[in-house]
């Protein structure tokens, strides 16, 4: 099928690509359909099949943040049939700014996929140490280079 | 919007499998009990709207070229350097 994409044009894609978010994603809720399309080495792009501009830079955290670590609730394991670790795939989306050392990520409400049964959701901890605009360049790391 | 008088212990059904239960009032603060299925999502509402924002600022971005190619050009484990 063709789909609209935000950053790469008209793109023609398999359904097999396709991963269902049946509760869409919170300010994007009738968006239930979604493809990752690789962005270069580091990020790739959430991007909805139904809506161009609903189009997400995700990253792993665990490039940017070697510590980070997510806790799903059994509520959620049971709410992406998740039954194995090696099902599950994270993502954090990132907000992206100009300068890019200025760029956050969202490391509270990480996007969790069920790779073998491509269902997706992001995952809401209404209690998490974690930040909603966590820098992407760490201060320290700035100054070294 | 509805609005409904409750005492506490008291609580209303919403639909047939959604029970929410005035557990503990003290001065402006109400505790809430909620019996919801699984598949039923539970949060505080200002949690849901931060990220409701926080999606949405991150879509609304039309990127320049300049920043689109430099984050197309880095590279894992850059940050370990």
């Amino acid at each position: 099928m063709k789909i609209q994409t935000k950053y790469y044009g008209e793109q023609e894609i398999n359904e097999s690509e396709i991963f269902s978010f049946p509760a869409g994603l919170p300010g994007f809720e009738e968006n239930k359909r979604f493809i990752l399309q690789p962005f270069g080495e580091a990020f790739s792009v959430l991007q909805s099949i139904d809506e161009m501009n609903a189009a997400f830079i995700v990253t792993s955290p665990f490039f940017f943040f070697s510590q980070y670590s997510v806790d799903l609730a059994d509520t959620f394991v049971s709410q992406l049939s998740i039954e194995s670790e090696k099902d599950v795939s994270v993502w954090v989306i990132v907000n992206v700014q100009n300068p890019f050392t200025k760029s956050t990520a969202n490391l509270k409400a990480p996007v969790i996929i069920n790779i073998s049964k491509k269902l997706g959701k992001q995952y809401i901890q209404d209690h998490s140490s974690y930040s909603l605009t966590e820098p992407l360049v760490q201060r320290e790391k700035m100054k070294r280079e | 919007m509805l609005i409904l008088t409750r005492k506490l212990g008291e609580s209303i059904h919403i639909g047939d499998q959604i029970e929410v239960r005035i557990v503990a009032i003290d001065g402006d603060q109400i505790k809430l009990g909620i019996n919801a299925p699984r598949e039923i999502d539970v949060h505080r509402s200002e949690i849901y709207e931060s990220i409701q924002k926080a999606n949405n600022q991150a879509a609304s971005e039309k990127l320049p070229e300049n920043i689109l190619r430099a984050i197309k050009a880095m590279k894992k484990g850059r940050q370990d350097e």
